[in-house]
């Protein structure tokens, strides 16, 4: 007997996978064919196009930058986000802490553009002349509601008690923080960075406003687009993949090996 | 006999690997109160949900006041379901629960508002129409599940262990306010439990279930007093399981051997031969002890003392080693200690002898 | 819970300080250049400079241009037709995973938001090429010969530009849905079902009640950053098809920039949004009261 009530809501969420998941096969693929067009039939298979995606000047520049904001969102949103949800699980009125929850969720709902282009007026009026330094405070702005997110539901299930046995048998708040609660959360400290470099990585919006004639992956990756067709991208676009997968997966393996859910 | 109003023939319900339901039979007169009782994972929830109609069975018939309705959704069944842990819908008023049901039968507003008043009426929560559910104490919730689940005026009301969340002491209420209810009803009732005692209070009858099979069925007190394996006899209230061997026959009574000790019961069974294992399984109440030296009966030196308040439960070991429970009243346990002698014996028609070997 | 949470640390420094580096980082850094942004959008400007007062004209200008009146209209047709598209789909989808799937759909949930970090500036480039005139699609048909000509309305287009869309919005549509889900038992369908109701009804006078926050944030998502988004309409759609994020974009980084115009236009734009994002929930909590 064939179960339509499984098989049905089966092909449906495979199309919808497909859907999802087509446009990064495609590039992929196309990033290691023959034709520098588009299209099909495929004819054969090369890996010209890295080699003129890395001799691309602007190439080096831009993933040492990308790495460098990446690494400056993922540290300094990291610190202040595990800080900012440690301070919330003490906020003892429960509409106090709800209301600070969603007041710091809030830049993520805000189209990038309005956040965006706000943080140019800001470095405009105080006289801060557009660069790497505006985007990475633009990252950190993006990162910041991921981690504090990630780290309430963490904090939320902890179970605080062991703190209080900790103390209980004589260790001081400080040695108890060491010993008991940073362990415990460590994995979850660790995965909502890497989620806050993976999404460093991958911004465009408040970057392109806010770092002036510098350059980092996607502003370049943008500007090669908006050139024209060029395999190229596809080269870069896959290197881009390859790295935020890595991140993405190590951030969530730290994330289930916690519990966290 | 007049054609049972729930009608239940060689239903078997595989899940992938496992085997939820091996051939069930069963019927329920009109008007019945049946428990569906066994341990967790015995079949009772799927056999519950196949007559609900959330569950498929793999073959067998369900047939509802002569009507097969096996196969038909759940919105098609003249039955009910109390859930257990209520299932209230939290966007509505008690009101609006309670009148959900006979909205979707398109009953008029006059009407549904007379028949919701009544509900609320007989489940006593006349001022609570307007709270929602998060507003409602367990006992609360649990009774608008009721009143929900039988406005529509099912065929067969079906309660899913409804009572199991709650405490000791309102759980020991509900069920006799649900016994109430049915009573003033005549309503045919199909209860899930675990509980045995919640089993016994409540039930004309009880089926017990065990590994998706009916094990037994019977009024409570068949039950309690001729369990008919092991499985029963030790899962229905306290019971002494005494293994033994049949050893031999004398005068049409067998002679069992348990431990050193020999006793002798009524062969009211032709199929113990000699060389067969079983058990007698003796209820702590019946057990009598006596301090008289010489006294008739099974040797054995007491060798624990339980004061419950109402009752002693006393634990004597025989030679063998074996430890027999006896609930004796308090006067009756005056200058008993640990170490004293005594000897056991009971009522012999209150004893019964059991199949199996499985604890 | 919160009072046993402080106790260890009650003596000493309140914990409660730790929320100081990050408050004052958004105060600074999220809060302040909103209210700059909406002091500039009462400035003018004149080429490249600044001129500080306080005036409406900006936003006059942009409620009675035709042209950025048309542009509203479109960006709101848009954003309608993402969520339209979105929105089911990720309810049907969080549907299939919480209650078809049960426990594998925590993993088709991985799957699904992985796509999210599969780098946003490539996923609309990969749709450009697939979409394209001598694209991926085109070329496939017409190497098997379904067609002769290239279908053209499929780059450049408002099609376009809500395919892509869609593709990005939907993951994040699908997870509050999902978390929503997974707190209605099972047994609130089943009762619904039990007590008369067909599944349809189910769905309507039950499940999308009781999932309506995680409806609304599903919403907001789709209605809202699709309206937010001007790297999607400028490379998939075409010129009939851009979206006034772009014209906001273009006169912040464009060469006729116009900073106050455009922070006025993010206001009226937000502000827009917001309302009928608001009218359609309340639409929707209409139509489902039961």
């Amino acid at each position: 007997m064939v179960r339509w009530n499984r098989v049905l809501p089966a092909g449906f969420v495979t199309l919808v996978v497909l859907y999802l998941y087509a446009p990064i096969a495609v590039i992929v693929i196309f990033s290691f064919t023959t034709s520098p067009r588009l299209s099909m039939p495929i004819e054969g298979f090369t890996l010209d196009w890295y080699v003129s995606a890395l001799s691309n000047p602007l190439i080096a520049t831009a993933l040492r930058n990308s790495l460098v904001l990446a690494a400056t969102s993922a540290v300094l949103s990291g610190v202040m986000g595990v800080a900012f949800s440690f301070g919330l699980v003490a906020v003892r009125r429960a509409w106090l802490r709800s209301t600070l929850l969603a007041g710091s969720l809030l830049p993520a709902i805000v189209p990038l553009l309005v956040i965006g282009i706000a943080l140019a007026v800001l470095f405009r009026a105080v006289g801060m002349p557009q660069g790497l330094l505006n985007a990475a405070i633009g990252h950190m702005i993006v990162s910041l509601p991921f981690v504090v997110l990630t780290m309430n539901a963490r904090l939320e299930s902890f179970d605080f008690s062991t703190l209080e046995a900790a103390r209980d048998l004589g260790a001081s708040a400080w040695q108890a923080f060491r010993d008991i609660t940073f362990p415990l959360i460590r994995p979850s400290v660790i995965g909502a960075m890497l989620l806050a470099a993976a999404l460093s990585l991958d911004e465009f919006v408040v970057t392109w406003f806010n770092i002036g004639n510098q350059q980092s992956v996607p502003v370049l990756v943008w500007g090669l687009m908006r050139r024209g067709v060029d395999p190229s991208i596809n080269a870069i676009a896959t290197i881009l993949l390859a790295l935020l997968v890595c991140l993405v997966v190590a951030s969530n393996r730290l994330g289930r090996r916690n519990g966290a859910s | 006999m007049t054609t049972p109003e729930v009608e239940i023939t060689a239903l078997h319900k595989r899940f992938s690997t496992q085997t939820a339901l091996d051939r069930v039979d069963l019927d329920i007169a009109a008007g019945e109160f049946v428990s569906l009782l066994g341990p967790s994972g015995c079949g009772k929830s799927t056999l519950l949900r196949i007559i609900a109609g959330f569950e498929q069975p793999t073959s067998g018939t369900v047939r509802i006041h002569g009507e097969d309705v096996t196969g038909r959704p759940p919105d098609k069944r003249p039955t009910n379901l109390v859930f257990q842990r209520g299932a209230l819908f939290p966007h509505m008023s008690v009101r609006e629960n309670i009148g959900y049901g006979l909205k979707l039968r398109r009953w008029d507003q006059s009407r549904m508002r007379a028949r919701i008043d009544e509900m609320l009426a007989l489940v006593r929560l006349d001022s609570m129409g307007e709270r929602l559910p998060s507003q409602l104490s367990g006992g609360q919730a649990q009774r608008v599940a009721l009143a929900r689940a039988l406005a529509c005026d099912p065929r067969v009301l079906l309660l899913d262990e409804p009572l199991s969340a709650l405490d000791l002491k309102l759980r020991e209420q509900m069920q006799l306010e649900l016994r109430a209810i049915q009573r003033r009803l005549s309503a045919t009732f199909i209860f899930v439990t675990h509980d045995q005692t919640e089993a016994l209070v409540m039930s004309d009858r009880i089926a017990i279930m065990n590994g998706g099979r009916i094990v037994q069925q019977g009024t409570p007190r068949e039950i309690y007093r001729r369990p008919n394996s092991v499985f029963v006899s030790d899962f229905i209230g306290a019971t002494n399981l005494l293994s033994g061997e049949v050893v031999g026959m004398e005068g049409g009574r067998l002679i069992l051997a348990i431990g050193e000790a020999r006793i002798t019961v009524p062969a009211d069974r032709a199929s113990y031969g000699t060389g067969r294992r079983f058990a007698l399984s003796v209820r702590p109440e019946t057990v009598r002890l006596d301090r008289a030296p010489g006294a008739a009966g099974l040797a054995a030196t007491v060798a624990e003392i339980v004061y419950l308040g109402s009752s002693v439960r006393v634990g004597a070991r025989l030679g063998g080693g074996q430890l027999i429970w006896a609930d004796l009243r308090d006067e009756e346990t005056e200058g008993l200690d640990i170490g004293t002698l005594v000897a056991l014996s009971w009522n012999e028609a209150a004893a019964a002898l059991v199949e199996g070997n499985e604890r | 819970m919160a009072s046993s949470l402080a106790k260890p640390f009650r003596r000493g420094t309140s914990p409660r300080v730790a929320l100081l580096p990050a408050g004052g980082f958004y105060a600074l850094v999220f809060a302040l250049p909103v209210v700059a942004l909406l002091v500039l959008s009462f400035w003018t400007a004149n080429g490249f400079k600044l001129i500080p007062g306080f005036t409406l004209d900006n936003y006059v200008k942009i409620l009675t241009s035709p042209l950025y009146r048309a542009l509203m209209l479109r960006t709101i047709g848009v954003a309608f037709a993402t969520t339209a598209i979105v929105v089911p789909v990720a309810f049907a989808l969080a549907y299939c995973m919480r209650f078809v799937f049960e426990r594998r759909g925590q993993m088709i949930l991985q799957i699904i938001l992985l796509s999210l970090f599969s780098g946003y500036l490539v996923r609309i480039y990969a749709w450009r090429t697939i979409l394209g005139k001598q694209g991926l699609l085109n070329s496939t048909l017409q190497w098997l010969g379904l067609i002769d000509q290239p279908l053209e309305f499929l780059i450049y287009s408002n099609t376009a530009v809500v395919i892509t869309l869609s593709g990005l919005l939907l993951p994040l549509a699908v997870l509050p849905l999902y978390s929503a889900m997974l707190n209605v038992p099972r047994d609130f369908l089943e009762a619904a079902r039990d007590l008369g109701a067909g599944k349809a009804y189910c769905l309507r006078t039950v499940l999308v009640p009781m999932v309506m926050p995680g409806l609304r944030t599903a919403f907001a998502f789709a209605f809202l950053l699709s309206a937010g988004d001007f790297v999607t309409p400028s490379l998939v759609g075409g010129t009939q098809s851009l979206l006034i994020g772009n014209v906001i974009a273009d006169q912040f980084r464009g060469i006729g920039s116009n900073w106050p115009l455009g922070a006025a236009m993010a206001f009226v734009v937000v502000a827009v949004m917001l309302c009928s994002f608001l009218a359609v929930v309340a639409l929707i909590g209409r139509a489902t009261r039961w």
